[in-house]
């Protein structure tokens, strides 16, 4: 059977062809149910997430435009912000350090190995030059970007002040720029 | 103020207004430079683009079982399960009965037996000898063809021609940025008639075409 590309695959749930949207379900929901789960922790609330993130994209196929990012991206954005929105609510049970599973699956003391096989090539280069970020660089950005907090939020949770939450998102964002900027040498 | 006076004030904060966790006061304030400001702009874009591939690295997991059959549910999905669903408890017996009989499972308590898009027809998009795109035509009721574009010399709006049993037919336009762009459409003939497809620009002249027919 041709493998349609995810675009193509949007493309046929755009004009309604269930098969499509069958196919492109089998190929992210278990993308979509570990983001939520690697948020959330807790196994219901990340099948509302993942559900409710692929019922949009099901919704919102005709609007999808290739041009402004690609399908997987698109995907895990939504499933992001309705993980965020979940977490939001429990606001009375904040992010427990040890319970940030992405950030503790990236950070060196796991094995380097250990992940690889369910990251693709690409996303290597992105892990490596995370795990050179100085850990409390890595642990702001990682709750800014992937769990929404503010810098005010990771100022609190990490109790330092503001002006130094700021600062280890900037810096940490910027140095896995600039690390993903630079051309691949060849070992 | 210079710009290079406002790049410098709002330099510091474009990695949250990437991340989105700016206040909506900062981020109103940042948003009035970066409009304006294409090297800012740029910078906000591939900060962005770290940002996101930060989520791709969270890991693939099995879903909850009964996922799938809970989605697909929710999603209005019209498989043979659903139909088996609204059918009568004699007739789930009589079918149980025949399929077992024809050695088929029927993975009733499975997920639903909705097919994967059968097999498309996918041909290249060619100028010359040059590859611009690829188009899919995928069976089904409708069927439908999706044209990818890339590379091509031509800006907004271009059309999507077709020929079926010989004749061919405009069928739809859509905008290119950078040469790029991508559109679908669901056909009103069986995907198998459809012999060629075209790009044209607004004048008409061809810009990519690519034969579906062997």
């Amino acid at each position: 059977m041709t493998e349609l590309s995810d675009e193509a695959l949007l493309a046929g749930m755009a004009v309604g062809d269930e098969q499509a949207a069958v196919a492109f379900v089998r190929r992210y929901q278990r993308r979509a149910f570990g983001l939520a789960m690697s948020m959330l922790g807790d196994a219901q609330a990340a099948e509302d997430v993942a559900q409710e993130a692929l019922l949009r994209v099901w919704r919102h196929a005709p609007v999808f435009d290739a041009r402004r990012g690609s399908a997987a991206t698109w995907v895990l954005a939504i499933t992001r912000n309705l993980a965020v929105d979940a977490l939001r609510l429990r606001r009375s049970t904040p992010v427990d350090p040890s319970n940030l599973a992405l950030l503790r699956q990236v950070s060196t003391d796991s094995s380097p190995d250990e992940a690889v096989d369910s990251w693709a090539a690409a996303d290597l280069g992105l892990v490596r030059a995370l795990r050179e970020l100085p850990v409390e660089q890595r642990r702001a950005l990682v709750l800014a970007a992937v769990y929404g907090l503010t810098s005010e939020a990771v100022s609190r949770h990490e109790s330092i002040p503001v002006g130094t939450a700021k600062t280890r998102i900037r810096t940490a964002l910027v140095k896995l720029r600039r690390a993903l900027d630079q051309p691949a040498v060849e070992p | 103020m210079t710009p290079n006076d406002d790049c410098r004030r709002v330099g510091p904060d474009l990695p949250e207004l990437a991340l989105g966790t700016l206040s909506g006061l900062e981020r109103a304030s940042v948003l009035a430079h970066v409009e304006g400001c294409a090297a800012c702009r740029d910078e906000v874009s591939r900060l962005s683009a770290v940002a996101d591939a930060l989520l791709s690295l969270a890991p693939s997991l099995d879903p909850t079982p009964g996922f799938e059959t809970r989605l697909f549910d929710r999603m209005g999905l019209t498989g043979p399960r659903r139909r088996w669903r609204r059918g009568a408890i004699g007739s789930l017996i009589l079918a149980g009965a025949l399929a077992l009989s024809l050695g088929l499972g029927l993975g009733l308590g499975g997920a639903p037996e909705v097919r994967s898009p059968a097999s498309a027809i996918v041909a290249t998009l060619t100028s010359g000898q040059t590859v611009k795109g690829t188009v899919y035509l995928v069976p089904g009721d409708p069927g439908w063809l999706f044209m990818s574009v890339h590379g091509v010399r031509a800006e907004g709006l271009v059309s999507c021609r077709v020929r079926v049993n010989g004749r061919a037919e405009t069928v739809g336009s859509f905008y290119l940025q950078a040469g790029t762009g991508s559109w679908a459409y669901a056909l009103k003939v069986p995907a198998t008639e459809v012999e060629a497809a075209w790009l044209v620009d607004s004048n008409g002249d061809v810009l990519a075409a690519a034969r579906l027919l062997a």
